[in-house]
């Protein structure tokens, strides 16, 4: 069946000038285009230290001898290659009730993907509901962006969210530290905040996409509603009003603040994004802003 | 109190619809809606505990609904114009039948009988309520409605004056029955018909049992002095080319005896006079001769001047006559002079045969044995050719010969005459195209060629043998000179009548191919062929020309048609304009009730509706389900 691109070729376009950032330094290969703290074999100058036995004798400084009769021995940055991993949520909920979130979901994940390839990160792609899916990993140049597109594409919802099983299952399946972006409506009915700290504290760096339909934070209903949740079917009878909604919309709210929270307190970046707001306005606004692209 | 616009049945039939249709949608509205959702975290504090009663899941806002049907009750009863009070009869519809026949025309001190018969109309109008509908028809020969049926006072006044009297007469049992039809078709509650005019009708009156029962009349004093101008016929005199016999026919339509001086002039020159004694309802006929070639303006006058001046004077154009001109090359032209001159359309010129040379203005040129010195322009017989000038190529010459007609041929029309034999004949070659008219053995002696210009050739002298004490001599001119010169044979009439149905008996040999009906300008009018007679109606003064064969007939229908007799209604016919109605069809409350259903539903908005405009997504589907639990809610 012949489907519409995820991304058009314009917005790809426009995409090649954007570079992911993370906040922590992570050690790693050489590669990537983002500056570590961690000393190692490279090519830009970070700071000497006494030589010890065994040290690479080409990276003695031998002025520094000649003057000071000591042998000091010049470090260099580690350009680390650190992979990025796109945790993109296919549960149920983001289908709810029509699949505009879903589908935003991927057309993000698809765009940081490109933005990715571009600058020779080593992306991968893991689609997780209450588990890890299959994943793809990419890397190489835009040239790649074909196989992930495809891969992003054929995803579709399935499953109900558990991100406690899904960090347990990412810590033990991604050891290597690395820039983690959830693209997700984080609604967990066990919660989320806690499985995403664990992954914190391993040591990733969060970068929390949330997605929300408007109707997530505003429902437009009133009156007598039979509410039917998305994943686990569960009902629930009650009467609507504008007073209802308020609070629906306040509760909604302190719940995205605690995720900014969360991300914040361990060097992450929390964006959230209403479906509402087109993905190039996105992408070229609140994420660039919050720093995850520049 | 009672409905004007419906009955109660279909009142309680029309709130009943309305009413279900609104519950059926306040239902729809109010029901519960199931919604799927992502989460339910959010929703726990948003709950507010219902302390409803089960019993108002289904109807919630109750007073809403009772807005709503009360708003609803109150539209349907202003759609029904519920009135006040106790009608004695409700509003009813009349057609004005306004008598617009010719004969309204005519002129008394008091005015025009059609001024009368308006006035009359006026104040029969203003005596009705005004709830009453009424529509104005013109009636004449034909009944011409003016206006529907109509509450505006305003519109029926101005219809009614700006009619103008025709020039036909009235067919009162034509106009009665197309009222009838009008009352039977339109009318919610038939009322009156009414009839404004002097009723002066052609043909049969109205039998007394077909008048319609609630007949009223609105009659003219149409008492006048009038002797009218009925008919004018002009034709030219057989054997006499330049004379026209003029009939004109004379009528008194007034209530006395009258003597009138009728006047006949031609071109302004006065060529006769008569002075006619005519009792009420004489017709007389007097017949003048003129004698002129030349066109010209005839008119006809009646002195001295009456009531109704339209029939008073008539003029018909006659135009003018120009004789073929015939020019005979022959040193024998006795024999022909007979043949030539029993035609009043034909001017003859007899030319030594030596000196032929065809005049231009020849309209046929005659032959007797010569050749012209000039090849001919104009159609041509000749007589007995020489072989070297024949302009048919004759075959050979045969002594004596017996020659016989052929039948077939239309220009052997009447020869009634047996085979005869001639004494010396030329036997012609006859081409493709030439028609044989009589041949003999030998091949064909007499040949007509189409032309152009066309030309017949006999090939033997018809003067030189028996032939020539035949009656089919004349008759075989006569048929030539109707080919090659078919102006010679016309025959021309005049009328001056009125406009309506003309009617005209025609020859049995006209064919209905050749006929042709025009009018002044050219455009062809419909005409109807019956039984040997030709029927055309004109509604209005014109002039039309009718061509049927060699007949033609030009008609100036400008007289009035003024109709034959006064109408005399029977006795116990309602008469004259009576008392004003007091309107008593209850008190219109429909303006009141559209004020109060309009404000019941603008509270029902204040109320409950603007909170209702974001209760659900403009795109948020209805389920199946739901609307099967409605439906099954609603039964």
């Amino acid at each position: 069946m012949n489907r519409s691109p995820l991304v058009d070729r314009k917005f790809l376009e426009r995409l090649e000038t954007l570079t992911l950032r993370w906040q922590k330094s992570f050690p790693g290969l050489v590669g990537g285009h983002n500056p570590s703290r961690f000393a190692g074999p490279g090519l830009e100058f970070f700071d000497h230290r006494h030589f010890h036995e065994g040290d690479d004798l080409r990276a003695v400084n031998w002025r520094a001898y000649l003057r000071l009769e000591k042998l000091f021995l010049k470090i260099f940055h580690v350009e680390p290659r650190i992979p990025v991993r796109l945790l993109v949520d296919v549960s149920r909920s983001m289908a709810a009730p029509d699949r505009q979130k879903f589908d935003y979901a991927r057309r993000l994940g698809a765009a940081l993907c490109y933005v990715g390839l571009v600058r020779l990160e080593t992306m991968v792609l893991q689609p997780f509901s209450d588990r890890l899916w299959d994943s793809l990993t990419c890397g190489g140049g835009r040239h790649r962006f074909g196989p992930a597109a495809e891969f992003l594409a054929d995803l579709e919802p399935e499953g109900s969210t558990s991100f406690l099983n899904t960090a347990r299952e990412f810590l033990s399946r991604y050891p290597q530290r690395g820039l983690l972006v959830i693209i997700s409506d984080f609604l967990d009915d066990s919660g989320c905040t806690r499985p995403l700290q664990y992954i914190a504290d391993f040591g990733h760096e969060l970068l929390l996409v949330h997605v929300w339909a408007e109707q997530d934070r505003t429902p437009p209903w009133e009156g007598e509603l039979e509410l039917v949740e998305s994943e686990s079917g569960t009902r629930m009878v009650l009467d609507f009003d504008a007073g209802a909604r308020q609070a629906y919309t306040r509760a909604f709210d302190a719940y995205a603040e605690e995720l900014r929270t969360l991300a914040a307190r361990n060097q992450g970046r929390y964006i959230g994004i209403p479906t509402s707001v087109p993905l190039e306005e996105a992408v070229f606004g609140p994420l660039t802003r919050a720093w995850g692209l520049s | 109190m009672f409905f004007l616009n419906l009955s109660v049945g279909e009142f309680l039939a029309l709130f009943g619809a309305v009413s279900g249709l609104l519950v059926a949608l306040y239902l729809l509205d109010r029901s519960r809606q199931r919604v799927t959702v992502a989460t339910l975290r959010f929703w726990q504090p948003a709950a507010v505990p219902t302390e409803r009663p089960r019993r108002r899941r289904h109807i919630r806002q109750p007073l809403s609904l009772l807005l709503q049907l009360a708003s609803m009750a109150l539209l349907l009863l202003a759609v029904a114009q519920l009135r006040i009070g106790a009608p004695t009869h409700g509003p009813r519809d009349h057609v004005l039948l306004l008598d617009t026949s010719a004969w309204m025309a005519a002129r008394t001190p008091a005015g025009r009988f059609l001024d009368q018969a308006q006035q009359s109309a006026l104040a029969w109008l203003r005596s009705l309520p005004a709830a009453d509908r009424v529509t104005v028809v013109e009636a004449a020969s034909v009944a011409t409605p003016v206006t529907p049926f109509e509450t505006d006072r305003k519109v029926l006044e101005q219809a009614i004056r700006a009619s103008e009297p025709g020039w036909t007469a009235l067919d009162l049992a034509h106009s009665l029955a197309f009222a009838r039809r009008l009352l039977a078709l339109y009318s919610r509650n038939p009322g009156e018909i009414v009839f404004a005019g002097a009723a002066r009708i052609s043909g049969e009156p109205p039998a007394p049992s077909a008048l319609p029962s609630n007949l009223r009349l609105l009659p003219v004093r149409s008492t006048v002095s009038n002797c009218g101008l009925r008919r004018i016929a002009v034709r030219r005199r057989t054997g006499a080319a330049p004379v026209w016999e003029v009939l004109v026919s004379v009528r008194n339509d007034g209530p006395r005896g009258a003597r009138t001086s009728l006047g006949v002039s031609f071109a302004g020159r006065p060529i006769g006079s008569r002075r006619l004694s005519l009792a009420p309802g004489e017709e007389s006929e007097a017949v003048f001769e003129l004698r002129t070639r030349a066109g010209g303006w005839l008119e006809a006058r009646l002195l001295p001047g009456d009531g109704f001046s339209l029939d008073d004077r008539a003029l018909v154009e006659l135009p003018g006559s120009s004789p073929v001109h015939v020019m005979v090359c022959s040193d024998r032209p006795a024999w022909l002079r007979p043949v030539l001159a029993a035609n009043p359309n034909v001017e003859a010129e007899f030319v030594e045969a030596r000196r032929c040379t065809p005049a231009s203005n020849a309209g046929l040129v005659i032959l007797d044995g010569v050749a012209p010195a000039a090849p001919l322009t104009t159609a041509s017989i000749w007589i007995n050719p020489d072989a070297r000038t024949s302009p048919l190529p004759v075959r050979q010459s045969v002594p004596a010969a017996d020659l016989r007609w052929r039948r077939d041929q239309p220009l052997t029309e009447g020869l009634r005459a047996q085979d005869f034999t001639a004494a010396t004949t030329s036997v012609f070659q006859a081409g493709p195209g030439d028609r044989v008219i009589a041949e003999a053995a030998a091949g064909p002696v007499v040949v007509a060629q189409p032309g152009p210009p066309p030309r017949v050739l006999l090939g033997f002298d018809p003067a030189a043998n028996r032939l020539r004490f035949e009656l089919a001599t004349p008759l075989l001119f006569a048929n030539l000179f109707r080919w090659l010169a078919p102006r010679s044979f016309d025959q021309l009439a005049l009328s001056v009548g009125s406009p309506g149905l003309l009617a005209l008996r025609l020859d049995a040999s006209a064919a209905p191919d050749a006929l042709r009906v025009n009018a002044e300008d050219g455009t062809a009018l419909p005409f109807t062929l019956h039984e040997g007679e030709l029927r055309v109606f004109v509604g209005s003064p014109a002039q039309i020309r009718i061509e049927a064969g060699g007949r033609t007939l030009l008609s100036s229908l400008t007289l009035p048609e003024t109709g034959e007799r006064l109408w005399q209604p029977p006795e116990g016919l309602r008469r004259g304009v009576p008392p004003p109605r007091p309107e008593n069809y209850g008190r219109d409350l429909w303006k009141i009730l559209a004020v109060l259903a309009g404000a019941g539903l603008l509270l029902e908005w204040i109320w409950f509706g603007r909170s209702r405009a974001h209760r659900r997504p403009a795109a948020a589907p209805v389920p199946a389900a739901r609307l099967r639990d409605l439906l099954r809610k609603v039964s």
